[in-house]
């Protein structure tokens, strides 16, 4: 009992330390930067949040959208995205919520365990639906660079407006963003194009779709560069003015001959001389590259071909008549078809046409000539000789080898004024003449070797042997030998129209030979010849194709015993003639020159 | 130490029936001054250690009331007795968000004996005597942590005990009233702490910061009233 009591006397401890903290909750709540209660969205968007001078220690906060959480986190200052793709169109609720922990002090608080919750809750309206794209009024060039014109904007429920620009070909070449700026002032100055006829369209877009309006075409006027020859290595490149010369700096462009230079043009418009050579006898396309600010920005094949592209490409023959002043081409189509066409002297454009008929083979023809006298054609076909008229532009007759020798279907034939002579048209054979009228013949001779006959018969040569007419037939003249001894064949061989001269040759031998006299002249500069012809002027013109050197044409000056040179393209595929000042190729192009000597 | 109290009081009785009319039992409450500085360091290493909030001292081991019941037997002018003391520490902090708290309820159960010799005896008017006390006393510390923090609370409670050896010297005046003696006395006791040793594992006890024992200091002052009563 006694400690009972004892016990109870126990020790009394004072009353617990109090501290009487006065707290005041911060003031504000959190911050949506962009982003406002009544916000009209019509695209997802980023929205930056933050708590104005927090110093606590603790933050949480969720985001929800109608209920749903789309974001937490912990960092008092960051950002969510308000994704609004699956939203309905119409109202929807933002809520924001979050604690933070007092700051007051307390014994809680510094425990982390005494926050401030707050939740702010803030409406917004989902809108999808997309304005008409409001489109161009106008668009033009002004001082080398496009100016478009907008339509008065109505509707301005887009988020973004852009400038589509198409290529001729219709594919879209740019898309621009225009700025509010352009907006507001209904004008944009494409300063990116650089393209011909560009086409402009206005594209209005949303998050979720997008307007075109209907496009607006811009025809503009094509720089144009052409190629004038100073000699035989350097030319000039002149180009006018590049429609949009303001929207770059330069071209730059590699001019390939022999080798390759780079070069580069003002687009305002430039002469420039280059002095790397050049050769006529295809079209050419250089490439040019927009150059702007350093930087390369595309650039398009543009045509610069020496000389001009005639109406009629990739044909056989081409003749000139001197007393018509008219010049005679005859084209093989691909389904060896014969056409012939008349062509003016002076413009080089077709006059008159006419399809003649269809032969089996592109081979089966042999060659086109002009008859000095009648200055009618003489067309020699395997098979047949065509004698058409020029003054009526057509056919006058025909001789078929089938009704002098019915063995001899496919020979070559060759009208020769009283003459008709079958030639077998491989290298070794018959070659028969015919008495044109009577159908006899009247002479025959086996060949080893080419054959080669003046136009009315006067003089052939065969074997090499060289024989004239006379009153009782043919006799033989001379065997017309190699300067140097050789035995090969004569590689070509070409007669004048007055049967006064002939040139031939092997290569890299040629030899003017004058029937009358018999005196003979070399010639020595065409080198490696692969083609003659005389001229209209019965002067001889050379293909050659020199390893070195390259393929050229040659002009011969019997006066001067020299030639005149132009470079040209390959020689196996096409024929150069020349004619009246003019050099032709038969791919279809002609240029007037005097040529040049080197 | 319950067995010890037990123990105790068998032998008062013991003692009272071999004395027959020789023993008077004394009844004392007096009021001590203590030295628990040990103690008391332990309780300011407590606010240091906690850096939340700085608590408060509310208690520092301050004087107290304390209690003896004791036997005189006057053939050995020897009086045995029991001695309750308790004092305690206590370290707090509060605010609105809730509470922080350190008690330290320190007890004190002495047994002793107390040599008195009579320096004059004056039947009308008491007598004067000085008393040599030796004692043992069996410390009880009942260490209570309680934190309340926003309704959460969490408290726990540990217990030491230590044992203190002591002696003491008093002068003691007994008036006589009637058939009982109202006693004066006042003394000071000196104590020698003891190691405080976890209840629930002996092989600990309570240490400060700087790895010293922690020792109870019941040193100090005694003045009072008692009452004897003799049989």
């Amino acid at each position: 009992m006694v400690f009972v009591l004892l016990n109870a006397c126990t020790f009394e401890f004072s009353e617990d330390y109090f501290n009487d903290i006065e707290y005041t909750p911060p003031e504000g709540g959190i911050v949506l930067l962009d982003f406002q209660s009544g916000d009209e969205l019509s695209a997802s968007r980023t929205i930056l949040y933050t708590i104005p001078g927090i110093t606590n220690t603790y933050f949480e906060m969720r985001v929800l959208v109608d209920d749903q959480e789309i974001y937490n986190s912990t960092n008092p200052t960051a950002e969510f995205y308000l994704h609004i793709e699956e939203l309905e169109d119409g109202a929807h609720d933002l809520t924001v919520e979050y604690v933070i922990s007092s700051d007051s002090g307390s014994l809680a608080d510094r425990s982390d365990a005494e926050y401030l919750g707050a939740t702010e809750t803030f409406s917004f309206i989902v809108d999808k639906s997309l304005a008409s794209a409001f489109g161009i009024s106008s668009v033009e060039i002004r001082e080398g660079t496009v100016f478009v014109a907008l339509n008065e904007i109505s509707d301005d429920n887009f988020e973004e407006a852009y400038l589509i620009v198409k290529d001729e070909n219709g594919y879209i070449s740019n898309e621009i963003l225009l700025s509010d700026l352009e907006l507001e002032n209904l004008e944009v100055n494409d300063t990116q194009t650089v393209h011909y006829h560009p086409s402009y369209a206005i594209k209005v877009k949303n998050a979720f779709t997008e307007q075109l309006s209907d496009f607006v075409a811009l025809e503009t006027p094509l720089m144009e560069i052409s190629m004038e020859i100073i000699d035989f290595r350097r030319f000039k490149l002149k180009s006018t003015e590049h429609p949009l010369y303001a929207n770059f700096d330069s071209f730059s462009f590699d001019y390939y001959y022999e080798r390759s230079f780079r070069h580069s043009l003002d687009p305002r418009g430039e002469e420039i001389i280059i002095p790397y050579g050049y050769a006529f006898g295809k079209e050419n396309y250089l490439w040019l590259k927009y150059i702007k600010d350093g930087q390369e920005h595309g650039g398009f094949g543009q045509s610069v071909t020496l000389g001009t592209v005639m109406e009629i490409q990739d044909f056989e023959e081409i003749i000139y008549s001197k007393s018509l002043n008219k010049y005679f081409v005859l084209d093989l189509t691909l389904d060896n078809t014969v056409n012939m066409y008349q062509l003016n002297g002076d413009s080089m454009l077709i006059e008159k046409t006419n399809t003649l008929f269809s032969i089996d083979f592109p081979n089966d023809f042999n060659a086109m000539e002009l008859n000095p006298i009648t200055e009618n054609l003489v067309l020699n076909f395997k098979g047949k000789s065509v004698i058409f008229d020029t003054n009526t532009f057509a056919i006058a007759s025909v001789f078929n080898s089938v009704d002098y020798n019915s063995a001899k279907p496919s020979a070559i034939t060759y009208y020769r004024e009283d003459y008709i002579v079958l030639e077998d048209a491989w290298s070794s054979g018959q070659v028969i003449f015919y008495d044109r009228l009577t159908k006899e013949e009247v002479y025959s001779i086996n060949k080893t070797s080419k054959f080669y006959a003046s136009y009315n018969l006067e003089y052939f040569v065969a074997n090499g042997d060289l024989h004239k007419r006379n009153s009782s037939g043919f006799e033989f003249v001379t065997t017309l030998s190699h300067p140097l001894g050789y035995t090969s064949d004569i590689e070509y061989l070409i007669f004048d129209n007055e049967n006064s001269r002939m040139v031939f040759g092997w290569y890299r031998n040629n030899i003017f030979y004058n029937l009358l006299s018999n005196y003979t002249v070399d010639i020595w500069e065409p080198d490696i010849v692969k083609d003659l012809h005389f001229t209209e002027n019965q002067a001889p013109f050379f293909t050659s194709n020199h390893f070195s050197a390259g393929n050229r044409v040659e002009l011969y000056d019997q006066n001067y015993d020299s030639s005149k040179r132009l470079q040209v393209y390959g020689t196996h595929d096409q024929k150069y003639r020349y004619y009246n000042g003019h050099i032709f190729s038969t791919k279809g192009l002609y240029i007037e020159t005097n040529l040049f000597r080197p | 130490m319950k067995k010890g109290i037990y123990a105790l009081i068998f032998t008062l009785y013991s003692v009272v029936g071999w004395t027959q009319n020789n023993v008077s039992i004394i009844l004392e409450t007096s009021y001590n001054t203590f030295a628990h500085n040990s103690l008391s360091e332990f309780q300011e290493d407590f606010i240091r250690d906690i850096d939340l909030v700085t608590l408060k001292v509310n208690d520092d081991y301050p004087a107290n009331f304390g209690y003896a019941l004791g036997v005189k037997v006057e053939n050995i002018n020897t009086q045995f007795f029991v001695n309750y003391n308790a004092t305690g520490g206590k370290i707090s902090y509060s605010d609105f968000s809730g509470t922080l708290r350190v008690t330290e309820l320190l007890k004190g159960y002495s047994l002793g004996g107390e040599y008195q010799v009579e320096l004059s005896n004056n039947n009308d008017q008491g007598s004067f005597l000085i008393g040599f006390r030796g004692f043992v006393t069996f410390s009880k510390l009942e260490l209570n942590s309680y934190s309340k923090i926003q309704g959460s609370t969490s408290e726990e409670t540990i217990y030491f005990a230590g044992r203190d050896f002591g002696l003491g010297l008093r002068g003691i005046y007994d008036i006589p009233i009637s058939i009982i003696k109202l006693r004066l006395h006042a003394g000071y006791d000196f104590s020698i702490g003891g190691k405080l040793i976890f209840s629930d594992d002996r092989d600990y006890h309570l240490q400060n910061n700087n790895e010293k024992a922690v020792k109870t200091g019941w040193s100090g002052l005694r003045a009072g009233l008692g009452i004897v009563v003799p049989l």
